[in-house]
């Protein structure tokens, strides 16, 4: 009887349907929060994928200002070296790999317009119309997100603003044997036309004979002043360029032992951009050849106090592009051939047999010879589904 | 002998169920009245706190995810190659006008032209979106040279706009804080000084073009018609097109 007692009422039932209701929604608490951390990792996954993305753009455009495709048979600057290097800037615990596709993928192609075969659904993978301005598509992915960013991007070069039609100007006189190796001054390329070709000499010209008829010789005053012609602001940017790109050098040795770059030094040595500044003043003795038409260069010899750091061009070869010196010009040696312009600071000695021979091909493609860098065009910055 | 025994059984099953005492009985009901009042308050409570864990989750994911597809829409605006309006038409407190490419399929062809589309948020706390569907230069049914700014919007609109989406409920700014409001947009620019400026509105065309970021500032209500509990939502879309270089 006692025990029918005990198993009679609802209290068992009740507790029973509330445990059921508590643990129902205990779950479904779990359920949720599961649903809002899973919420929140996608969402950060996202933005993620997102920043991965635009740090690829912007690695790409690094590695394309040193490697613009300019031809159709220019290498992919894209290989799995560089998407190596690019991963291993990011942690995997932090940034896992995406769960389809590539952690990250970079292609280009050419802007219209460009020539048959090549159609907006096959464009050309180089900068085919030579405008310095190439799409880019980056995709980037991370854990279960993607983003996928097109913009356009164009490169940018270093403005020398160099005067048009100057053979050679010197700071003080220029000295100049005559006899039978005048003229040494000659028009090789001429300037564009309206633009008289001509030497500027401050002091005086030893012998008139020394540059070839239809030059215009241009002293005293008239010549104007090394900034007229090379100004300190040209100087101070292609010095800091140097010196940010590993062609500054203070002595001629370190110069010459120095190794060729596909932008600032095509043959390493004193091709390309060099900047001597050698503290002993012992200067430059410059021999054999360097640049060419396609590709001129900078020769600066810095000694703005004492300006005694002389340049002597010895033996036989080129020199395409200009050369500065703060010091003298000693006298000249062997054939040596100057293609563009030559500048002194002070005596220009054309003794020797040294040529100067002005070639505004060089002079020209100095405007556009060094990309700074390769930049967003604005307003072609879009971004896109995933694929 | 047995009726006897018979009786002494009955009387003594008779003791046994005699059953509680009033004060027994009392007692037991004010204790059981206490246990079921606490379970049934524990009951109501927890089913409370879960309709509104469900209640504001969805609702801050709402939020979220309108944050998030605005930030990503104004930082991806573009202006129309062909015209001289900048990318963002309008900028105002509370509601922006711009064009752009952004979730447009065959937008990686670059010839695509940039579409306008707005964000609005009204005073009965609904942030819309519109969109110029048919590619005309106008969002037909929309209002965007109202003269007084961000009060009074047609809310007509909302039904008879172009592309007409609600994009989020409960959207506080206009009355928090108390007194006062909080502008879901803010544009940092330079002004003529070259000074950096966060201003709600910015009037003229050669403004808007300095544009470099936009501030978004949501505040949602997770909790309406209760005592509120609000999301305050900040971010800021750098405008990639407007960058200055």
């Amino acid at each position: 009887m006692r025990l029918r007692h005990s198993e009679e009422g609802s209290t068992l039932v009740m507790l029973i349907a509330i445990i059921a209701a508590l643990a129902i929604m205990a779950a479904s608490i779990v359920v949720l929060t599961h649903n809002v951390s899973h919420n929140t990792y996608t969402d950060r996954m996202r933005v993620k994928a997102f920043n991965v993305t635009e740090a690829g753009l912007d690695a790409g455009m690094y590695t394309m200002s040193r490697n613009w495709p300019t031809t159709s048979t220019s290498t992919n600057p894209f290989d799995t070296a560089w998407y190596t290097a690019f991963r291993g800037n990011f942690g995997a615990s932090q940034f896992p790999a995406p769960a389809s596709g590539s952690f990250m993928t970079v292609s280009y192609f050419d802007d219209p317009p460009y020539t048959a075969p090549y159609t907006s659904a096959n464009p050309p993978v180089w900068d085919m119309n030579g405008n310095n301005r190439l799409y880019v598509v980056v995709q980037g992915g991370v854990g279960p997100r993607a983003a996928r960013i097109q913009a356009k991007v164009e490169r940018t070069f270093y403005d020398t603003h160099l005067p048009r039609g100057i053979a050679l100007y010197s700071g003080a006189s220029l000295y100049s044997n005559g006899g039978g190796n005048n003229p040494k001054i000659m028009v090789e390329v001429p300037p564009p036309v309206g633009t008289t070709t001509s030497i500027h000499v401050v002091g005086t010209i030893e012998n008139p004979s020394v540059s070839a008829p239809g030059i215009a010789q241009l002293t005293g005053a008239a010549a104007g002043s090394v900034n007229d012609v090379f100004p300190q602001t040209l100087r101070n940017g292609l010095k800091a360029l140097a010196q940010q790109n590993g062609r500054y050098f203070t002595s001629q040795a370190a110069a010459e032992a120095s190794p060729a770059d596909p932008i600032w030094s095509p043959n390493g040595g004193l091709s390309g951009l060099t900047v001597i500044e050698d503290p002993s003043h012992a200067g430059v003795t410059v021999k054999g050849t360097y640049n060419s038409e396609a590709q001129p260069g900078i020769l600066m010899v810095l000694d703005p106090v004492s300006k005694s750091s002389p340049i002597d061009f010895g033996g036989g070869g080129d020199f395409y592009g200009v050369t500065y010196v703060e010091g003298p010009v000693d006298k000249g040696h062997g054939n040596f051939c100057i293609h563009g312009m030559s500048i002194s600071n002070t005596t220009y000695d054309m003794r020797g047999t040294t040529d100067v021979k002005y070639n505004d091909n060089c002079i020209a493609r100095l405007l556009n010879r060094w990309s700074l860098n390769v930049q967003l065009v604005p307003n072609t910055w879009r971004e896109l589904q995933p694929q | 002998m047995s009726a006897r025994r018979a009786t002494h059984k009955l009387g003594v099953a008779t003791r046994d169920q005699s059953g509680l005492t009033l004060m027994e009985l009392l007692i037991s009901l004010i204790i059981a009245s206490i246990v079921s009042t606490m379970i049934f308050m524990s009951w109501f409570s927890l089913n409370q706190s879960y309709s509104y864990s469900v209640h504001s989750n969805e609702a801050r994911d709402i939020a979220r995810l309108a944050m998030g597809r605005m930030a990503r829409e104004i930082r991806d605006v573009e202006s129309v190659p062909t015209s001289n309006e900048c990318a963002v038409v309008r900028a105002r407190g509370f509601w922006v006008l711009f064009t752009t490419t952004f979730n447009t399929a065959g937008n990686s062809n670059a010839t695509m032209v940039p579409h306008l589309a707005m964000y609005r948020l009204y005073e009965d706390e609904t942030l819309w979106r519109y969109e110029d569907m048919n590619g005309n230069g106008t969002i037909a049914g929309v209002d965007v040279n109202v003269t007084t700014d961000d009060t009074n919007f047609n809310t007509a609109e909302q039904s008879n706009g172009e592309g007409a989406r609600l994009v989020c409920r409960n959207a506080v700014n206009y009355v928090v804080p108390s007194g006062g409001e909080t502008p879901l947009f803010e544009y940092s620019y330079y002004d003529d000084d070259g000074q950096l400026q966060l201003d709600p509105y910015v009037y003229t065309t050669p403004n808007r073009q300095r544009i470099l970021a936009v501030q978004i500032h949501l505040l949602v209500d997770l909790n309406p018609r209760r005592s509120p509990t609000y999301a305050d939502l900040l971010t800021t879309a750098q405008l990639r097109n407007q960058r200055q270089f």
